[in-house]
């Protein structure tokens, strides 16, 4: 299996909810993953704003976070 | 906490507070049932004909020709499955909102034709010509599109459908209390509508209905709208409604003049940014309106992204893992797919201020820059 890590601290491996809000939040065809911190670093919000959108995603049955 | 900066009034605006006002009484004191022959009813059924004299006045109506609904949806399907039966056909656009292209292929036995528009979105008049027949029980096309904001040539369309005896209805669910409608002008035999466009409270809205027009009861039961729409009737709502929309009315000119500047400072900073975007839409357009499609860029991530930095737009593309859905609107108005997947609609209201506008074109050049360079 492919093992992703995160395109800023090089943490790994990435859980399958980074690796979906990357895609959700980079656009599908990102190149670049991150980690929850490194990705609310870039994005300016808290760790926690990201959290809540994944918990939303999930609700809306978003494929990327099957 | 971020500020907060709603720039998606297309898809539903604050309640007006002078239709607040209005309404409560209708809440709280003045509760009862508008049909009920005793004194206590008596102000709530002049509340409702006060309120339909009012909306009639708004957009040039008689009284009598105003039908209260729940809203757009209900008006569309209303207008869609109440005027044709089995064999007849209806003529559309491949732009409309669902709640008609649906209605229309949920209408039994009917034949319907979507006709394409232009690359501004608006269909011309000659499509029109060219699909109209003696067959054509119903032509369907909205006033204003709520993805795009193009506005129709609505009173040459309706007279090329009178031609050829078909009924013409036109979803004006975008357009009423944002720009002048005239029935009569128009010359339209139905017109949807729907008060959270407009300030109004939602969950309430109505289908004008030219008098003669033949047409079914949208719903059965009590003897309500004349027969036509059973149903208690939501008086206060129906009352906040039509403040919403005189309101809407009276400061109409001055809001678009002012929706006008702020769409300009708007594309001017991003022009400036040297950001790659094409602005969709035609010249008529819904003051405020603006969808901006993006090189290379994904819509529903901006809007996400936008979304963290406390400024709420809409997408005309959805994404799941495997693809990228574009409405059907930027697919008819064939917009190349690498700006189409980067299409978002800003729509401004009358409440929004430049410094809105500029923190808006701010995030956008933080976000796309780096795409852009």
């Amino acid at each position: 299996m492919d093992i992703k890590q995160c395109a800023s601290c090089r943490v790994q491996p990435l859980t399958k909810d980074e690796i979906g809000l990357s895609r959700k939040l980079l656009g599908v065809q990102t190149p670049e993953l991150f980690c929850l911190d490194c990705m609310a670093e870039r994005m300016e919000c808290s760790v926690l704003d990201l959290v809540i959108k994944i918990e939303e995603f999930k609700r809306q049955s978003c494929a990327l976070f099957k | 906490m971020k500020k907060l900066i709603y720039a998606d009034h297309a898809a539903t605006t604050r309640l007006d507070a002078d239709a607040f006002e209005a309404m409560k009484p209708f809440l709280l004191e003045e509760y009862a049932n508008a049909s009920q022959p005793y004194a206590f009813s008596r102000r709530a059924k002049d509340a409702l004909e006060e309120a339909r004299a009012a909306i009639a006045g708004c957009i040039h109506a008689q009284p009598e020709e105003i039908h209260f609904t729940s809203g757009g949806t209900e008006s569309d399907n209303w207008a869609v499955k109440g005027t044709v039966s089995p064999g007849d056909e209806i003529v559309t656009s491949q732009i409309e909102h669902h709640a008609v292209l649906r209605a229309c292929a949920a209408a039994q036995g009917v034949r319907t034709a979507c006709l394409p528009v232009t690359e501004q979105g608006e269909l011309r008049p000659a499509t029109l010509t060219g699909a109209v027949s003696e067959r054509t029980k119903l032509v369907s096309v909205m006033l204003a599109n709520n993805e795009i904001g193009a506005i129709q040539p609505i009173r040459a369309l309706a007279g090329i459908a009178h031609a050829h005896g078909a009924l013409f209805h036109t979803d004006a669910v975008q357009a009423v209390g944002h720009v002048p409608v005239d029935v009569e002008e128009l010359g339209v035999d139905l017109l949807s509508a729907s008060a959270h466009k407009f300030n109004g409270p939602k969950g309430i809205g109505f289908l004008y209905v030219r008098r003669g027009t033949p047409i079914r009861p949208c719903l059965d039961g009590g003897a309500q709208e004349s027969g036509l729409r059973a149903g208690t009737e939501n008086v206060a709502a129906i009352a906040g409604m039509a403040v919403a929309l005189r309101n809407s009315c009276d400061r109409m000119a001055e809001t678009a003049a002012r929706l006008q500047q702020l769409e300009q400072t708007l594309l001017a900073q991003l022009t400036a940014a040297r950001l790659d975007y094409r602005r969709n839409g035609a010249a008529q357009h819904i003051p405020g309106n603006i969808s901006l499609s993006f090189r290379d860029a994904d819509g529903e991530a901006l809007l996400h992204r936008l979304d963290l930095m406390g400024i709420c737009v809409s997408t005309g593309s959805a994404c799941d893992s495997v693809q990228t859905q574009i409405s059907h609107v930027l697919q008819a108005i064939r917009l190349p797919e690498a700006y189409a997947r980067g299409t978002i609609r800003i729509s401004l209201g009358y409440e929004n201020t430049r410094d809105e506008v500029l923190t808006i074109a701010g995030a956008l050049e933080k976000i796309l820059r780096p795409f852009h360079r």
